[in-house]
């Protein structure tokens, strides 16, 4: 399922975000003016300013009062990816060369930096300080979220706890920010607000762990890199933290895992041992729980095409394979 | 500290209160990053910003908060800085530029208050700004620099923000519209002086804009009581004077605790 599918009821809104991003990034400055091209050509999902506008789909959806915060959030989104590279030292991004290994990383952060600037404008255009608040309470969980994933790589004695404190923060919290302001944005009432909040919130876990899991059991070519990332950069995962609990060989992959520096074998029997664990199966147990989660509470909304989208959405995010 | 003395609680405030947002049970700043920051770099953008205010009267709470949000936005560039093109490893990236993104959320989260959201504008052009200027020294980090080239970059890199503190402090407060403007290029000026004396290369301008300082206090003492100005002043020229002023850069690898 292409996503152009999945957003086909707001493709023309979608298209009207992509080109007020356009305009937004024509900057002076020669450089930026480069750099935010670039990162405008290299494209994305617009899967943030897509659960905005269809959130707003069920309410009083006016595009012009969801512009600004599709905006926004696409915003601080590319800002984040940009830093990110230069964090993980990420040469390309999908399949392209990433603004770090073109213009090196003075240029990323301070590229990065603007960004978040002209996310500030856009909030301005909102001219709402409680949507604002929220907004904003969420960059600084995102980056606590990231500072911890740093912290505790290569630990192995990590739980659940700590690991669902990582994935909410890195990914859950800005999709559910994405539902929960398209929803406010449109007038919905309280209990409508929660259902779009947790909608998003559920599905963010739900994608971030079959992240974790294809990283584990994907097919390389389907995937677009090699299986084992996260392994090689110490993250350690739900499909990981399950494996070291109930496989034969704990203290084998607990070595593995932690070890700093890995041969590709390494990697490799990593992979494998993994795999042969229990720890996929269960983590798949718990991203359908997610999942139906997501869905169960979308029952409450009116029966529109974008209730079905957003259940097709969900399901896709279970079952995917990339 | 002592020559800051009719700002010398309310300075404290500041830092208090950024300690008490930055230090969570979550994050414990001091064991990812350690900043070495001279008294310029800890003071300075929030005293401009109080003592702007001070000529005004009381220091209300809207000040104090929006002297926390100069600072932060200082200190996430700052923080920034030391993530370098080429031999830096992924290990000395990493926490900068996180620790740096985290104080722009702590810096968004602040902006959010009520009294303050109306500026967000201004802040968003200032930082806009300050990133122009930083990619301006990079594109010079390979061809000679005239001090011309040089005046512009640390005017956006550095006096932008200061300039900004003296005019949206002097207006946030009160002061008459009329003098505005000897705000803003008071707040411009020192931060010249203050960006310039970073650079050893570059100390011979300090005296220079300090003189232009001098000047700006002296025009407002006309009209305005200007002790905090002229105290602010003193304690530069005292800073400078002891040459207790850092031009080394900071560096992820540094190890002291300057931030409480």
């Amino acid at each position: 399922m292409k996503h152009y599918t999945l957003f086909k009821e707001i493709f023309a809104d979608l298209k009207k975000v992509e080109k007020e991003l356009d305009r937004v990034l024509k900057v002076d400055d020669p450089i930026l003016s480069q750099t935010c091209v670039s990162l405008l050509q290299a494209g994305g999902k617009r899967i943030r300013p897509g659960f905005i506008l269809l959130s707003g789909k069920f309410f009083n959806y006016r595009l012009e009062r969801l512009l600004p915060i599709a905006v926004a959030l696409e915003l601080i989104h590319m800002a984040t990816l940009v830093h990110d590279d230069v964090v993980d030292a990420s040469l390309t991004r999908r399949g392209r060369p990433t603004l770090t290994a073109g213009w090196g990383n003075e240029v990323s952060v301070a590229t990065g930096d603007y960004l978040l600037a002209k996310a500030l404008e856009q909030i301005v255009k909102i001219n709402d300080n409680d949507l604002s608040r929220n907004l904003a309470q969420v960059c600084v969980e995102m980056c606590q979220g990231e500072i911890q994933q740093i912290k505790c790589s290569y630990d192995v004695k990590q739980n659940f706890k700590q690991y669902y404190y990582r994935i909410k923060r890195k990914t859950a919290l800005l999709i559910s920010l994405c539902c929960k302001m398209g929803a406010i944005v449109s007038n919905a009432n309280k209990r409508e607000i929660w259902i779009m909040s947790t909608y998003g919130h559920c599905l963010g876990i739900a994608f971030q762990i079959v992240d974790d899991i294809l990283d584990i059991t994907a097919d390389p070519k389907t995937l677009g890199k090699p299986v084992g990332g996260d392994i090689r950069q110490g993250i350690i995962t739900l499909p990981m933290i399950l494996a070291l609990r109930d496989s034969d060989h704990a203290d084998r992959l607990k070595q593995l895992l932690a070890k700093r520096f890995k041969s590709e074998q390494e990697v490799g029997e990593a992979v494998h041992l993994i795999q042969q664990s229990g720890g996929i199966k269960e983590s798949i147990i718990i991203v359908d729980r997610y999942i139906h989660k997501a869905i169960k509470n979308l029952y409450e909304l009116p029966p529109i095409p974008t209730r079905d989208a957003l259940i097709e959405l969900a399901q896709f995010v279970g079952e995917r394979s990339y | 500290m002592a020559v800051l003395t009719s700002i010398q609680s309310e300075l404290q405030t500041v830092e208090i209160q950024m300690s008490k947002e930055i230090h969570s049970r979550s994050l414990n700043m001091e064991e990812l990053i350690d900043l070495q920051l001279d008294d310029f770099q800890r003071l300075l953008s929030p005293a401009i910003s109080l003592a702007v205010s001070r000529i005004a009267g009381p220091i209300s709470k809207t000040m104090i908060s929006m002297s926390c949000i100069f600072q932060y936005i200082f200190l996430a560039h700052y923080i920034h800085g030391p993530v370098k093109d080429g031999n830096i490893t992924e290990s000395d990236c990493q926490y900068p530029v996180l620790i740096g993104d985290f104080m722009f959320g702590q810096l968004f989260v602040k902006m959010c208050e009520k009294d303050l959201f109306p500026y967000v504008g201004l802040f968003a052009t200032v930082i806009k700004t300050i990133n122009e200027g930083i990619v301006l020294r990079w594109r010079f980090k390979h061809k000679k620099m005239t001090i011309k080239d040089y005046r512009i970059i640390i005017g956006k890199e550095r006096a932008s923000l200061t300039a900004l503190a003296g005019r949206l402090s002097a207006e946030v407060s009160g002061i008459k519209d009329q003098y505005i403007p000897k705000f803003e290029e008071f707040g411009y000026n020192t931060g010249m002086a203050w960006a310039a004396a970073e650079e050893s290369i570059y100390s011979f301008l300090v005296q220079e804009y300090l003189a232009k300082v001098k000047t700006n206090i002296n025009e407002l003492r006309e009209y305005l009581s200007v002790t905090p100005l002229q105290e602010l002043y003193d304690f530069f020229q005292m800073e400078i004077s002891k040459n207790t002023v850092s031009v080394i850069p900071y560096t992820p690898s540094i190890r002291a605790s300057a931030i409480r």
